[in-house]
């Protein structure tokens, strides 16, 4: 009872209060993992290192707060990564944001990368293979490494804008707002961070597969 | 006589789709293009397990178990998040 009582209030909660019911481990002790996992997923969505750290340490204080209130049925990570998306989300939406967004030499790259695919009348190169399902949990977990593997090599720029469209969730039109980059950029570089993924996860994966 | 897109056409098309209603006569291009092409149906199957993927990979605590292994370039001491100030 006293548990419950205490869990409501602000950061000078002492830790004893934020414990897990009896037998359980304490929440301190799963915030190492958690935030390392919650790193991994900030930095591709915001590109400056220390911004990512600012925001998992945000998300780690509300778990740390809301810990014993949090009776949902998602387990401690995929409501703490609900958390921090929603933090990531307010900053690009924050006025006091630096708004534009530079692509680099390696973001336009892409788009050579993406012209290789096709001949001159529009057509694919080499024929596209289909895609491979994941057949159990094991496929599954190996496909979301290659995933994690491809996303970090897409140029940043590319990649925060997928990542706030896939992720985050926002509009196009709102992406274009935001990072003030016209709907028409917007498109393409959406396109060639798909098409990059796609090609990734063909040759990691899909190749993998067809030659053990 | 109408010309279908051309797959680099419709690639494009096939990720703006993924973001924004197609108007009526790119959805039908889009369809009768589909309909004839092998390649750009599995592009777009292709498109679609990439962002499922993705969605789960951001979503649900499938990596979790993994994590704790791997060291954090950025680690300072582990009661930091705690420690800091609101």
């Amino acid at each position: 009872m006293s548990l419950e009582s205490n869990a409501g209030g602000a950061s000078a909660v002492p830790a004893e209060a934020v414990l897990r019911p009896a037998g359980q481990r304490s929440i301190e002790a799963e915030l190492p993992a958690l935030r390392h996992r919650l790193l991994r997923h900030a930095r591709f969505a915001v590109n400056d290192h220390g911004l990512a750290e600012d925001l998992v340490q945000d998300t780690l204080i509300v778990v740390v707060e809301q810990y014993t209130r949090h009776r949902g049925d998602a387990s401690l990570g995929t409501w703490a990564t609900a958390i921090l998306k929603n933090k990531i989300a307010d900053w690009y939406r924050s006025p006091t944001r630096r708004r534009m967004v530079q692509m680099s030499a390696e973001d336009t790259e892409l788009e050579d990368t993406v012209d290789t695919l096709f001949l001159a009348n529009g057509g694919y190169v080499d024929p596209v293979p289909a895609w491979q399902q994941p057949e159990n949990r094991e496929e599954q977990r190996q496909m979301m490494t290659i995933l994690e593997r491809c996303l970090g090599g897409l140029p940043h720029q590319t990649g925060r804008v997928f990542m706030m469209r896939e992720w985050l969730g926002f509009e196009t039109g709102e992406i274009c707002e935001r990072l003030g980059v016209s709907a028409e950029n917007c498109r393409t570089i959406l396109h060639r961070a798909r098409t990059a993924l796609r090609i990734c996860m063909q040759h990691k994966w899909i190749d993998a597969k067809a030659s053990p | 006589m109408i010309r279908t897109h051309a797959c680099r056409r419709v690639a494009e098309l096939l990720s703006q789709s993924l973001d924004e209603p197609l108007g009526l006569f790119d959805t039908i291009r889009l369809r009768v293009h589909l309909a004839i092409c092998g390649n750009c149906r599995h592009v777009e199957e292709q498109l679609k397990g990439v962002q499922s993927l993705t969605a789960t990979f951001f979503e649900t605590d499938t990596a979790l178990e993994d994590d704790a292994k791997e060291p954090v370039a950025h680690g300072e001491g582990q009661r930091a998040p705690l420690d800091r100030p609101r």
